[in-house]
C-alpha cells in the first residue's frame, strides 16, 4: 500500500471498447478505456449498475459473453519482462493465463461451488486442470495453508460439502481457492454484497492481511463506495461505458474532478461524524441507453456543472494531476469534498 | 384513541411444529407512536422481516399481543379487518418482484382504490392515480400511465410500490430494505420522498434495514431497535444509540460498517467479537443468546438468565453486564 518506489506495470488496457450484439443493435458497454494496474496494487471500479465493470472485467480474462464483440484496443499483461496481449490470444493459451495468472471471483459466489462435491475436490480440481505436477498431498497442504491464513478451520472445509458452510464460511473458501496458483491478479466482482456486516467487515480485514503477506495485485469492482474507500489505493469511476474518472483514493473521495464521483460520494450517507444530513442529495436522472449513443458528454443530462460545450462534443480523459485523470470540460468547477473534522 | 398507535407485548413467533418448532421471535416489547419512525437493524435471519410482516398481518403470531389503536390483531372483527388493511400498508424488499408484470401502472395504483370503494367513476379514479404518482415523483404522469413494469427502472418500480402503498392513506407503513436492491445513487432521493411523506401525511414508519447507516439517516428523528436472535438488545433515539452505544453487539455492528470515507474507515474503532457464527435457531444458548460472541459474558448470570430490555425511555439495552454496573 505504501511502497511507491519503482512500481511495475502488471495490466495494461490500452482503448479497449466492447459491444454487445443484441436484437436493437450494437450495445456500447465498454468505450474506449484506458487502465493500467500496477504490481501490487489494488483498483477499485465504482460505478452505478450496468455501466460495464463487469463487462471490462470478463473480458481481462477472455470470458466474454458470446454475443460479446471486441471493436478495438487490447489488453496486456506483463510477465518476466514479456508482454501477453491477451485480447489476442488462443482459447489454449489464454486457459494458462486464467487462475494461475489472473484470477476471476465472481459475484454470487455463494453459488460458484459445485454442490455434489467436497471442498477440497475445487482445490484439487482447479490444480490439476493446470497441469503443474502437484501431488495430491501438496496440494491438500497448500489448501489448508490458505484456509488457516483465512482463519477457517481448514479440515472441517476441506471435508464439507458448500451447503455445510455460512455463506461468510463460503466467502472466504473461494477467496483462499482464488490463491491456490499463486496469481498475480485477483478480480474480486462486488466481493462482500449479500454479506452481513459482521461477515463483511472480517472479510475486507483477512483480505489486508493476506495483502500484506502475498505480492499480489487487486482489481475490486463494487458499487458500494465505503469498499472502495476500505480497500483500494487507486480508484476508477465508471459511467456508461467510460472510466470518467481515474485516481489515487484520497483524491477521488476528497477532492473529485468529475461532476459524477462528486456526486455518488455525496450520495452516501455516513454513520460517524455526519451530523448534518442536508448535503447528501441523489444524482437525478439516469443513465443514457448505451445503444443510441450521442455524440456529448454522457453524464450532462444529469450534471449540474454542465455547459453548452458538454451538449456539443464528448469530452476525453485529460491529465488534472499527478495520476489523476479525467473527462469532463468543467472539472474545475467542481468543489472539493467538504469533511467535518 | 391510544397514545400509541402500535403496541407490542411479549410477542412470540414460531414456525413449525414439534420437532421441527423454531421460535424465531422470542418476547418482544415496544411500541410506535404515531408519526414517528421506528427502525430495525440486525443480521440476516434475526426475524427482522418475519417482524415486519406480523404488523402488516400478513403473517399471524404465536404468543403476547399485538394492538393496533388499541384494538388485538388477532381478535378484529372482519369488519375491522377491513379498515385495519386499509391502514397498513407494507414496502415490500424487491420492487423487481413485487409489482404485478401483466398490470399497467395505472392499474396498480387504480385497483386498491376500486377495492375499497374510494373512488367511482372512472375520472375520478384518474384523478386520484395521477395525483398519487405525481406525489411519489413519477412525472410527467401520462408517460407512467400505460407502462408495464418492465419498462420502467429498478428505482421507479420502487416509487410504484410506495405509490401503490399510499393509495389508502395509510396510517402506519412497514417498510422492508426499501433501498437495499436500488443505485446507491438514488437511494437518498426514494428515502427523502418517504420523509416528505411522512411530513405530509402523518404517517408511522416501521422501517427494516440491516444497513445502520441507512437506518441513522432515516429515523434521525426517530428510534432505532437492534435485533439478534429473535430478540430486540438495545432500543433508543438514534443518535443516542449510534453515539453511545451500550450493548456489546450494537458497539460491533458500528464498528464494523465501512465508512465511504478513506481516512474515516481506516481509523475507525473496532470493537471485537469473539470467533464464531451466530448460533442457529434451532439450539439458541441458554442465558443471554449473545453469550457465545460476547467479550463480556461473566458466569454465571449471562449463561443462566436471559437479560431483560431495560433503561429509559430513550435508551434501553438487555445485557447483564451493562444493566449491572
Amino acid at each position: 500500500m505504501m511502497t511507491k518506489a519503482m512500481k511495475k506495470e502488471l495490466l495494461k488496457i490500452n482503448d479497449l471498447s466492447i459491444a454487445y450484439n443484441t436484437p436493437r443493435g450494437k450495445l456500447h458497454a465498454v468505450r474506449n478505456v484506458n487502465l493500467t494496474v500496477h504490481e501490487n496494487e489494488v483498483v477499485a471500479l465504482i460505478g452505478e449498475s450496468g455501466c460495464g465493470k463487469t463487462t471490462l472485467c470478463l473480458s481481462i480474462v477472455q470470458l466474454d459473453e458470446d454475443n460479446a464483440q471486441l471493436l478495438n484496443g487490447e489488453i496486456n499483461y506483463y510477465k518476466d519482462g514479456e508482454v501477453k496481449i491477451l485480447t489476442q490470444m488462443s482459447e489454449r493459451d489464454i486457459k494458462i493465463i486464467r487462475w494461475q495468472e489472473i484470477a476471476l471471483m465472481f459475484q454470487a459466489s455463494q453459488s460458484v461451488f459445485n454442490p455434489v462435491i467436497k471442498i477440497k475436490e475445487h482445490f484439487i480440481d482447479t490444480v490439476k486442470a493446470h497441469d503443474n505436477g502437484y501431488s495430491r498431498k501438496a496440494i491438500i497442504d497448500k489448501s489448508k495453508n490458505l484456509l488457516s491464513k483465512m482463519q477457517l478451520d481448514a479440515d472441517r472445509v476441506l471435508n464439507s460439502y458448500a451447503h455445510e458452510l455460512s455463506g461468510g464460511m463460503k466467502q472466504r473458501a473461494l477467496i483462499a481457492l482464488s490463491f491456490i496458483l499463486d496469481p498475480k491478479i485477483v478480480i474480486f466482482d462486488e466481493p462482500t454484497t449479500a454479506l452481513d456486516v459482521l461477515t463483511q467487515r472480517k472479510i475486507i480485514d483477512l483480505l489486508r492481511l493476506i495483502k500484506e503477506e502475498y505480492d499480489f495485485s487487486i482489481i475490486i469492482i463494487t458499487h458500494d463506495l465505503a469498499i472502495a474507500a476500505e480497500l483500494a489505493d487507486k480508484v476508477a469511476t465508471m459511467y456508461a461505458g467510460q472510466i470518467v474518472e481515474n485516481g489515487k483514493t484520497e483524491d477521488i473521495f476528497y477532492s473529485p474532478s468529475h461532476p459524477y464521483s462528486y456526486g455518488l460520494i455525496n450520495a452516501v450517507p455516513k454513520l460517524i461524524s455526519d451530523k448534518c444530513e442536508g448535503d447528501l442529495s441523489s444524482i437525478p436522472g439516469s443513465p443514457p441507453d448505451l445503444i443510441d449513443i450521442e455524440n456529448k458528454c454522457q453524464f450532462s443530462p444529469r450534471c449540474n456543472f454542465a455547459t453548452e460545450e458538454c451538449f456539443r462534443d464528448e469530452p476525453t480523459i485529460i491529465k488534472v494531476g499527478e495520476s489523476h485523470f479525467v473527462a469532463c470540460y468543467n472539472y474545475k468547477n467542481v468543489p472539493p469534498i467538504r469533511r467535518d473534522n | 384513541m391510544a397514545a400509541n398507535l402500535i403496541e407490542i407485548s411479549n410477542l412470540h413467533k414460531k414456525f413449525g411444529q414439534g420437532k421441527k418448532e423454531v421460535w424465531v421471535l422470542r418476547g418482544l416489547n415496544f411500541s410506535i407512536k404515531r408519526k414517528e419512525t421506528f427502525c430495525i437493524v440486525g443480521e440476516s435471519g434475526c426475524g427482522k422481516t418475519t417482524l415486519g410482516r406480523i404488523l402488516a398481518n400478513i403473517e399471524s403470531y404465536s404468543k403476547g399481543s399485538y394492538r393496533f389503536s388499541g384494538q388485538e390483531v388477532k381478535d378484529l372483527t372482519k369488519k375491522d379487518l377491513r379498515s385495519f388493511k386499509k391502514d397498513v400498508q407494507m414496502i415490500h424488499q424487491d420492487p423487481f418482484a413485487s409489482l404485478n408484470p401483466v398490470q399497467t401502472i395505472f392499474s396498480i395504483i387504480a385497483n386498491p382504490l376500486k377495492r375499497h370503494n374510494i373512488t367511482k367513476k372512472y375520472n375520478e379514479t384518474y384523478k386520484e392515480v395521477s395525483r398519487i404518482l405525481d406525489l411519489v415523483g413519477l412525472t410527467p404522469v401520462e408517460d407512467f400511465l400505460d407502462k408495464y413494469p418492465h419498462q420502467l427502472s429498478g428505482g421507479q418500480k420502487q416509487r410504484v410500490s410506495i405509490a401503490r402503498a399510499l393509495t389508502l392513506d395509510p396510517s402506519f407503513m412497514v417498510v422492508d430494505e426499501a433501498v437495499s436492491m436500488i443505485d446507491t445513487s438514488l437511494r437518498i432521493s426514494i428515502l427523502n420522498s418517504l420523509k416528505e411523506l411522512q411530513m405530509k401525511y402523518n404517517v408511522s414508519f416501521f422501517f427494516i434495514t440491516h444497513d445502520l447507516t441507512i437506518a441513522n439517516y432515516f429515523a434521525k428523528e426517530g428510534r432505532i431497535a437492534v435485533m439478534y436472535l429473535g430478540k430486540i438488545v438495545e432500543l433508543g433515539e438514534t443518535d443516542e444509540l449510534i453515539y453511545n452505544a451500550k450493548h456489546p453487539y450494537t458497539k460491533a455492528l458500528i464498528g464494523a460498517i465501512p465508512e465511504a470515507d478513506p481516512i474515516i474507515t481506516k481509523s475507525k474503532e473496532r470493537f471485537q467479537l469473539k470467533e464464531g457464527n451466530i448460533p442457529e435457531l434451532k439450539n439458541i444458548p441458554s442465558g443471554c443468546a449473545f453469550n457465545t460472541r460476547c467479550p463480556w459474558a461473566e458466569e454465571p448470570v449471562c449463561y443462566d438468565k436471559d437479560p431483560l430490555l431495560i433503561g429509559s425511555e430513550e435508551h434501553q439495552v438487555a445485557c447483564h453486564v451493562v444493566n449491572n454496573n
